[in-house]
């Protein structure tokens, strides 16, 4: 009969294998000083690639340093990046063409993200099949999703533009989703949405498995209708759920790069130029790194802030 | 001989100021940063742009600090 090996003899056997001269410096330390042994590597792992260059980046905010002139004289330039990029209407513009990027995108992924949730919560037959299904995008890379929507968007042989004829009787040579300024930031939209979707309609599928069935017993009891029990029950209970679903698309999309440039690099123009790839032209193509880098304290504070919110909410959540 | 004090088992009153909780004090924070954020991305004055970020600055700030106020 195979018999599980017990914890002592597990213990006993990693002891003797550590070397005598190691054990013994071991032996005398305390609980807390082998926990700080363990995490320590860890700490400063974490210290060097995430603190340091925050660090680092706050202070080239304050100077005129450009990366592709090492050996230039760096000045001290104070607040002046801050200024201009809060000052500038074509930022500002960009921030606006975020804001409908992402105004949008958590409208739409909300909405059928919690519709399909709440079909999927009826466990009809084969739930389980189109629960997967539904779930593929999600699992996706964003190279390959960017990349297999250009060829969808294609107006001669695009599928979508196919489709959309299909149902409106329009030619589909004649409109092009990713080149047209009018339809381009829809365009994104729609993809960021098939993706996304899936991820809000997990979360919201939690919420509505987490209320439990005596409630909805006691809404029968009392004759409740259907409306009634999804106004005054599925939706107040679930609302934490989505909220959480919310604030992390938010800020998610509100840094939004991979998806946006490989659909249309910003353009036609800079129609779909969001905030993050205007950062990425200032640091990369122009080389403005000290300008830059207050972009990125700018849109870092802010996704800090929102994340501070998010976490406040997902403890609520836990405390439910 | 050892004295019982019926009283100990209270809760003792905090000084700390009831304005001051971390509860108001971190929805004060929550706004602030939430305005902050809209401050940044609505489309309607230039002004507010500008004082986006220091709205949101301000807004993190306060929530880190009155995150170690007591209840």
């Amino acid at each position: 009969m195979n018999q599980m090996p017990s914890f002592d003899s597990i213990s006993t056997r990693a002891a003797a294998a550590t070397p005598v001269r190691i054990a013994a410096r071991v032996r005398g330390l305390s609980d807390t000083a082998i926990a700080w042994l363990f995490i320590t590597p860890t700490m400063l792992l974490l210290l060097a690639i995430n603190l340091f260059p925050l660090i680092w980046t706050i202070q080239l905010s304050f100077t005129n340093y450009r990366a592709n002139r090492p050996n230039a004289p760096v000045r001290n330039v104070g607040l002046e990046h801050y200024q201009t990029i809060l000052t500038d209407p074509d930022i500002w513009a960009r921030m606006q063409a975020t804001a409908h990027f992402v105004f949008w995108t958590i409208l739409l992924q909300t909405v059928i993200g919690f519709a399909l949730a709440y079909l999927i919560d009826r466990k009809f037959r084969g739930h389980g099949f189109w629960t997967t299904l539904i779930l593929i995008p999600m699992m996706l890379s964003p190279a390959v999703v960017g990349n297999f929507w250009t060829f969808l968007y294609q107006p001669q042989i695009g599928l979508f533009n196919y489709l959309v004829s299909f149902v409106s009787g329009v030619e589909p040579a004649s409109f092009q989703m990713l080149g047209d300024v009018s339809l381009s930031p829809w365009a994104i939209i729609i993809v960021d949405t098939w993706m996304w979707t899936p991820y809000v309609m997990l979360i919201c599928l939690a919420g509505l498995r987490s209320i439990p069935d005596y409630i909805y017993e006691a809404a029968e009891v009392d004759r409740a209708s259907n409306w009634r029990q999804f106004v005054s029950i599925t939706l107040p209970m679930c609302l934490p759920f989505i909220m959480l679903a919310v604030l992390f698309r938010g800020i998610e999309n509100f840094k939004m790069f991979d998806l946006v440039n490989l659909l249309t690099a910003g353009g036609p123009g800079s129609t779909t130029e969001l905030a993050s790839i205007t950062l990425k032209r200032a640091a990369f193509e122009a080389w403005r790194t000290g300008y830059s880098s207050a972009f990125a304290v700018i849109m870092f504070v802010m996704i800090f802030g929102l994340a501070n919110i998010y976490v406040k909410a997902l403890n609520q959540v836990k405390a439910r | 001989m050892t004295t019982v004090n019926p009283n100990s088992s209270l809760p003792r009153r905090s000084r700390w100021p009831a304005a001051l909780r971390r509860r108001p004090m971190e929805a004060l924070a929550t706004v602030l940063i939430a305005a902050g954020v809209l401050m940044l991305l609505q489309p309607f004055a230039l002004v507010l742009y500008t004082y986006s970020f220091a709205t949101t600055l301000l807004g993190v700030a306060m929530f880190t600090l009155v995150s170690k106020f007591p209840e």
